[in-house]
């Protein structure tokens, strides 16, 4: 699910001196072997300041597997985890895979992230009054778009700031709050934010067992920064089909009638902690559930039935040209991405 | 157990401006008159545990005064150099005497004006929302005293008379005109039969009650960040108080915001009630808190 290393990022981490990195960060970059299979990713190119890689896991020949693997019951998952796996496995599921190559070619390399596994100019803290901040989730973070289509890069071109777009794969809204409390902890304070709202069913997740009800109770965790850090934190989407772990399941029970509160209060802290600060904000939707909910929390007209605010971005389900969605038939196409950047800057302006 | 009217806490109140508001004195407050009244839930005599202090309370004494919210103690005003004290029953001052609470101690020591934001059965969650609604109110003090409660305290959505769906659908399209039902629940608590069976078939609660510890202390850290956000942002003192140690461990090991804090683990002595704080506990934190400063 989520890409974030938790390892960097408020309450879990260290100290303020480490930076929030993704799992395309600095452990991809000094450990090819994270490459485990090479479906994966495909192409890894490791450069003095970025890394080029071919594919993202939801933009992969490999995530399609998992589904089929999940409906079949068919056993090839250890494959998945192979780094040695046989170059002729790995051609046959590249070749199995069903991209949409309307665009981008499966042998495109599409993303360049910082050495921090950002989809951004390198981040640096005296830069900040002249950058601008995107948060959000894999829409933001442009999985199965190129580099110059994603929209937050269009955007900071287009207003002549410092791209710096922390969207994370995969992320929650809790992991947007936590991600900017760390950058701003660690002294990199942007002019302005834009943020691009996730689904609120996403929830942080505590995956194992030790600080359960109903184990022994022990210390406050720590979570481990070797390579299983992925382990016990993760980020969820509440279904009880897919709750294999006891956290898994309570979120899945609860999320119905609590995830809307869990939003109003991470939304409340971006806010306040952008007005402390003097933070110019933005916010941005592309789920019709929360740009309603925050139009009508916030007290604004009501809507009529057909209504949207101003401003969620028309995607996915409202386009018809041929480049809408990406390359992996999901997330949002080049297209898409254009309503994104002409939505901003519309609000960015008014 | 929550004594909040939540329907005039936002968001869940359809008003856009506002106090927020205890409810209304019931059956369980004993002899009323105006707003001095006898008892409070868990400081009643059919509550009170092992028959209650009556070494040093009696029984008929009017512990409680309220002002025109609900709230205890002195009016709410903006004007003056204020302390407010925020928190649970332990705040509110459950079993002891107006003066005798930690709070109204704090503002006696520092001569400043008290104004009690203290509820009953509340976690860090409502804390939190009831601190910002105050201060978008205007009601801003000069300093914040924080006691938090157990982190185990979590507000449940709940209503009985519509399917979840249903609930969370209105409660999007129009927040406010179609309340849902806010209940205080604790996972460790015992709760009486009647609260059972209406916990009982939601699946939330069956959520929160498989919730880990751990999973609960980074509620507690969102929650708690905006208090710190909220006073940094309005100037004001913040200090904490703790009372449970996972939440104080949580917050000692995590937290880089050099909050002045303290705690009290063990009680001295007990209220009326014979669960709450006693006179001389509210006393030693008080004292405690004014160390800080």
């Amino acid at each position: 699910m989520s890409s974030l290393r938790y390892d960097t990022i408020k309450p879990f981490r260290k100290n303020k001196d480490i930076t929030p990195q993704t799992g395309f960060g600095e452990c991809m970059r000094s450990n090819p072997a994270t490459n485990k299979c090479p479906a994966w990713h495909g192409l890894i190119e490791v450069g003095k300041y970025y890394t080029d890689i071919q594919y993202i896991p939801s933009d992969s020949p490999v995530f399609p597997k998992l589904n089929i693997f999940a409906q079949t019951g068919e056993d090839e998952t250890q494959n998945l985890y192979d780094e040695n796996m046989d170059q002729e496995i790995t051609d046959k599921w590249i070749d199995e895979w069903d991209a949409n190559e309307e665009q981008y070619s499966k042998n495109d390399v599409l993303y360049r992230v910082n050495k921090h596994g950002w989809r951004a100019d390198n981040i640096v803290k005296s830069q900040g009054e002249n950058a601008v901040m995107f948060l959000g989730d894999s829409f933001t973070f442009g999985v199965a778009v190129a580099n110059d289509d994603v929209w937050c890069s269009k955007v900071a071109t287009k207003i002549g700031k410092i791209n710096w777009n922390v969207g994370n794969p995969g992320g929650t809204n809790q992991d947007i709050i936590l991600l900017f409390e760390s950058f701003i902890e660690s002294g990199y304070i942007p002019s302005q934010v834009v943020v691009m709202w996730t689904s609120p069913v996403r929830k942080i997740l505590f995956n194992g067992k030790k600080f359960n009800n109903f184990a022994e109770k022990g210390n406050v965790h720590d979570i481990d920064d070797n390579i299983d850090w992925n382990d016990e934190v993760s980020g969820f989407i509440a279904d009880l089909s897919f709750a294999d772990t006891v956290s898994k399941r309570a979120w899945s029970l609860m999320a119905d009638n609590q995830m809307w509160f869990d939003f109003y209060m991470q939304r409340q802290s971006l806010l306040h902690l952008c007005a402390r600060l003097g933070i110019k904000l933005t916010e941005m939707h592309y789920k019709r559930d929360t740009s309603i909910f925050c139009h009508n929390i916030d007290g604004k007209t009501p809507l009529g039935k057909h209504e949207f605010p101003n401003n969620r971005v028309e995607g996915n389900d409202s386009l018809t040209t041929p480049n809408h969605y990406g390359r992996d038939g999901t997330h949002w196409g080049s297209d898409s991405h254009n309503e994104a950047y002409k939505t901003c800057i519309k609000l960015l302006n008014s | 157990m929550g004594q909040l009217n939540y329907s005039t806490l936002r968001p869940f109140s359809p008003n856009k401006s506002g106090l927020p508001r205890l409810i209304g004195t019931g059956p369980l407050n004993g002899k009323i008159e105006g707003r001095d009244f006898q008892y409070q839930p868990s400081d009643a005599p059919s509550l009170w545990k092992n028959g209650g202090n009556l070494v040093d309370y009696t029984a008929d004494e009017m512990l409680y005064n309220v002002n025109n919210l609900g709230f205890r103690g002195n009016k709410i005003v903006k004007d003056e150099s204020i302390l407010m004290s925020a928190g649970c029953s332990h705040t509110y001052g459950i079993g002891v005497r107006e003066n005798e609470v930690w709070g109204r101690q704090l503002a006696d020591k520092l001569d400043m004006y008290h104004i009690n934001t203290g509820v009953g059965g509340i976690g860090p969650d409502t804390v939190s929302l009831l601190t910002k609604q105050f201060f978008e109110e205007g009601v801003v003090p000069d300093i914040l005293a924080v006691l938090w409660p157990n982190v185990s305290r979590k507000m449940v959505v709940l209503d009985q008379q519509k399917p979840i769906d249903d609930q969370v659908v209105d409660y999007i399209i129009q927040p406010g005109k179609n309340p849902v039902s806010i209940h205080q629940y604790s996972v460790h608590l015992p709760t009486s039969d009647t609260e059972q069976n209406q916990y009982h078939y939601h699946s939330a609660v069956k959520g929160i009650q498989l919730q880990s510890e751990q999973q609960r202390l980074l509620e507690f850290w969102v929650y708690r960040e905006l208090v710190i956000t909220l006073c940094q942002k309005h100037n004001v003192k913040l200090i904490e108080g703790f009372v449970y140690d996972d939440s104080l461990a949580y917050v000692k090991e995590r937290c880089r915001n050099k909050i002045p804090r303290t705690e009290l683990f063990s009680y001295p002595d007990y209220a009326r009630d014979n669960m709450h704080f006693g006179r001389k506990s509210h006393k030693k934190l008080a004292e405690q808190f004014k160390e800080l400063l």
